[in-house]
Order: C-alpha cells, then sequence, then structure tokens
C-alpha cells in the first residue's frame, strides 16, 4: 500500500483497506489523517502507510440521508462527503443524537454538515475567538466572528460512530465539551478537547434545497424540534397579512370611533307622552329610506317594567308598516356584593322605513301588570353602525398579533421554554 | 403578496364602512319583517321580559 498523497503520486479514487482488504474510496485530500474501513471498522493512519490503529466493529450507522461519495453544493461551494461520525449527548437529562458528515472541497478544504432531527446545518471552523471566554451562562452574550450570539447549550459530545476520511485521529468513545451559542441563522461553537479549544461557525441550511443539491430525495420525517440555529420562516402570507393587519386595525378602529360618535344620528323629533293608558302619538318625515332610523324609548322605570305597543303609519297611505310592542325594564338593589343593576331605563328599535314620508308612531300601555310612567320617545334617522368596523378591527389586530404569537411559540420552541410552561 | 392582501383588506375596510352607513343587518327584525310585509299585525316582543 502507499500513500496516493505523497509527493508525485497521482491521486487515486480508491484504496483497500489494509485489514479486510475491502474497496474504500480515496476522496479526501492530503490532511485527511485517517481512513475508518466501512465494512471492519477498521481506523487507519493516512500519513502513515495506513497502517491500522484501532478497530471498531459492529458500529451501528447513524440515520442519515447521505452516504460517502456525495458530492453537492452547500453554501455555494461544491463539496463532496468523504467521512461520518455519530454523535451522542445528554443536554439536561435528555439524551440526543445526530450525525456529522465531513466534507471535503478542493477550494475551501473541510468542513461538516450535519444532521440532526430532520434538520441540516453546515460548520467550519473559525479562527474568529469569542470575546468572553469558556464559560456558559444561559442566554448570555457571547460575541464572535462579527456577530452577537446568545449562548443556547452546553453539553459533551461522544463519538458513537466513525467511516470514512476524517481530518484527525479519532478514537470510539472520545469526547468533547461543547459550548453552543445562536443568531439564528448561524450559531458558533466553543468546542474544548482535552489538548485544544476549537471554534466553529455554523450556518442553518434550507433541507429541501441541500438535499435536492445532493440528488437525495426527501422522503425523511420531518423535523419534531426547533434547531437553535433555524430562522423563523412565518412564509409570505402570514408576513403579509400580519404587516396589513397593522396597517388596517388602527384605521379600523378610528373609522368605527368616528361612526360611534356621528353614527348616532341626528334626531327628527323628541316628544313626551305623559298618559300612556291613553296613548299618544307623533308624526315625524322620514326621508332616507336607506338608511337606519332608529325609536328610542326613556322611561323612568326602577324595580319595574313597562310594556308599549306601537303602531308605526305610513301617513300618506295610511297603511299600518308595522305593529310591535317592547318593553323597558330596570332593577337596583344591594346585595353581598354590593350594589347591583339590571336591564335599562330605555329601550331602541331601529327599523328602515319602507319609502321617504311622513310616518305616524302611536304608543300605548301594552299591559295591565306594566308600570304607567310617561316616556320620552325619540326618532332618529341616519344611524350608522360601528359594528363592523369594530369586529373588522378585532380581527385585523389579530392578523397583527398573529405573527407575534407564532414567533413567540417558535421562540419558546427554540429554547425549550414550551416544556416548562406545559409541566 | 402584501399587496393583494392590502387590496383585500381594504375592500373589507370599505365594505364594512359601507354596510356601517347603510345600517345593514342593524334592523330589529320583528320590525323590519313587519314593514317588508306591507302590513300590520303583532309581530312579537321586542327586548325585555314580559
Amino acid at each position: 500500500m502507499t500513500d496516493p498523497f505523497s509527493p508525485g503520486e497521482s491521486r487515486v479514487a480508491a484504496i483497500n483497506c489494509t485489514a479486510c482488504g475491502s474497496p474504500l474510496p480515496a476522496l479526501a485530500g492530503h490532511r485527511a489523517r485517517a481512513m475508518v474501513c466501512s465494512y471492519c471498522g477498521a481506523v487507519m493512519d493516512r500519513h502513515a502507510g495506513y497502517g491500522i490503529l484501532a478497530r471498531y466493529r459492529d458500529m451501528q450507522r447513524p440515520d442519515g440521508p447521505f452516504t460517502i461519495g456525495m458530492g453537492g453544493e452547500v453554501l455555494g461551494v461544491e463539496q463532496t462527503i468523504v467521512g461520518i461520525v455519530g454523535i451522542r449527548a445528554t443536554i439536561e437529562g435528555a439524551g440526543y443524537g445526530w450525525t456529522n458528515y465531513q466534507l471535503y472541497s478542493p477550494t475551501h478544504g473541510y468542513s461538516w454538515l450535519t444532521w440532526s432531527d430532520g434538520h441540516l446545518t453546515h460548520s467550519r471552523k473559525t479562527r474568529d475567538m469569542p470575546e468572553t471566554g469558556g464559560t456558559f451562562a444561559y442566554k448570555a452574550p457571547l460575541n464572535a466572528a462579527g456577530r452577537s450570539f446568545l449562548m443556547y447549550e452546553q453539553y459533551v459530545a461522544r463519538i458513537t460512530y466513525l467511516e470514512g476520511e476524517l481530518t484527525w485521529v479519532p478514537s470510539l468513545g472520545d469526547s468533547t465539551r461543547v459550548i453552543e451559542a445562536i443568531d439564528p441563522p448561524y450559531g458558533y461553537g466553543v468546542v474544548i478537547g482535552a489538548n485544544e479549544t476549537e471554534f466553529e461557525f455554523t450556518s442553518y441550511l434550507d433541507r429541501a434545497g441541500t438535499l435536492a443539491a445532493f440528488g437525495v430525495d426527501d422522503t425523511f420525517a420531518r423535523p419534531t424540534t426547533v434547531h437553535g440555529t433555524q430562522p423563523f420562516l412565518p412564509g409570505a402570507l402570514h408576513e403579509a397579512v400580519s404587516k396589513a393587519g397593522t396597517w388596517f386595525a388602527p384605521v379600523a378602529l378610528v373609522l368605527g370611533l368616528g361612526f360611534l360618535v356621528v353614527g348616532a344620528g341626528n334626531t327628527i323629533t323628541e316628544t313626551l307622552v305623559m298618559d300612556t293608558d291613553e296613548g299618544g302619538s307623533i308624526v315625524f318625515p322620514l326621508d332616507r329610506p336607506d338608511r337606519l332610523a332608529e325609536l328610542r324609548l326613556r322611561a323612568n322605570v326602577r324595580n319595574s317594567w313597562a310594556w308599549y305597543d306601537m303602531e308605526l303609519i305610513h301617513e300618506d297611505s295610511e297603511e299600518t308598516v308595522a305593529e310591535f310592542d317592547g318593553g323597558i325594564e330596570y332593577y337596583e338593589g344591594y346585595d353581598s356584593d354590593g350594589s347591583w343593576t339590571e336591564g335599562s331605563q330605555t329601550a331602541t328599535f331601529r327599523f328602515k322605513p319602507p319609502a321617504a314620508g311622513a310616518y305616524r308612531l302611536t304608543i300605548r300601555t301594552g299591559d295591565p301588570q306594566s308600570a304607567r310612567l310617561p316616556v320620552q320617545v325619540e326618532v332618529r334617522e341616519n344611524v350608522m353602525l360601528s359594528r363592523y368596523l369594530f369586529g373588522l378591527a378585532a380581527f385585523f389586530a389579530a392578523c397583527a398579533m398573529s405573527l407575534w404569537f407564532r414567533r413567540s411559540r417558535f421562540e419558546a420552541r427554540r429554547w425549550g421554554e414550551d416544556e416548562e410552561e406545559d409541566e | 403578496m402584501t399587496r393583494i392582501v392590502f387590496v383585500v383588506f381594504s375592500l373589507a375596510t370599505g365594505a364594512a364602512t359601507y354596510a356601517g352607513i347603510a345600517g345593514i343587518g342593524g334592523e330589529d327584525k320583528q320590525i323590519a319583517n313587519s314593514i317588508r310585509s306591507g302590513s300590520g299585525g303583532r309581530v312579537g316582543y321586542i327586548g325585555g321580559v314580559k
């Protein structure tokens, strides 16, 4: 066996495992230190004649969409998958696992593609060191690489699977302490090993686009979690609805308040019927059959009720256009909770006159048990309704708030704070 | 998309304004039915408890 990357040697596409003889693709550059056989788990030193350093049999390849040798574009750079590393970690008492794919680009060197619960991220080493030290504090700021990150989580990552060409000589079970900080869609990692500390810059990737770039059909399960670096992408429609709601809610509210002020209409006539047993009548003009008119009764009932029979007659035709009745009731008192009232001393009846012209309203007491009190009768025209605009204002406000609410839920899931609420 | 939603919301605001001015749906049903039928007759209780 010869080192295919020795000076003067031409690069070969495959080598045979020095332990089991299986053919293995040789895709990485010279800096890759180890080759782990996909078949027998032998760890070979690429810089020392592929001598066997260790052998890990029966390793279970972790879930993931990629295999060694696949190529595709990641963040605008053509990359080839040359190695696979399975990772397990326990974070706040819960076990997690993910798959790191070692990427190699002849122009950009080595980096990582990570598959975690259906999320895809890209990580590369960076020389941009953080301004603060290696102490973790939840949501504490961490400034690095020109960005302001928030510390997200810390854990000890342990290697559970090895395959292919890797930039260092790994051992199964090796562990490193990791501090992760986020500024979605980016992340920053402080990887503290036994002998050195490295820094990584992570970018959240569009899963569909990345899988398509590698020619992989997306038949994998959807993510069940929000990834730390996952950006909140509500969609164009929701963003548009929320933005429009922000503008239109105050417009509808102001219009509704305007209607409340001017929509009471104008008084056509107002009179007091003293003897409701004898009854009274009022004649008034209504010029707008396309608008609401309002009949408003007011009587000084107190802990009693008054009931009235009414008849609306079109003066020109002498036709009775409506006969109706209605009551006013009002009660008040005191109990252990304090004073209380029920009902109202006014009653309103709204209608649209069938035609313009003069109308006569007759009114009299409609029930022998009714209180007999003078009743004030007021007729108003051009009455407007503010209910639709207030309803619309509430709807628009809900549209505007929905994005905020959705974002809050998303952030709570990102930080795991929704689980705490559920508990 | 934003433009389309703004147009839809504008139409909704316009419709609500028109409905408010025209008083659509604001009539007390019993009176309205009586007026539309063009005749009198007792049309039931409107409000209150008898």
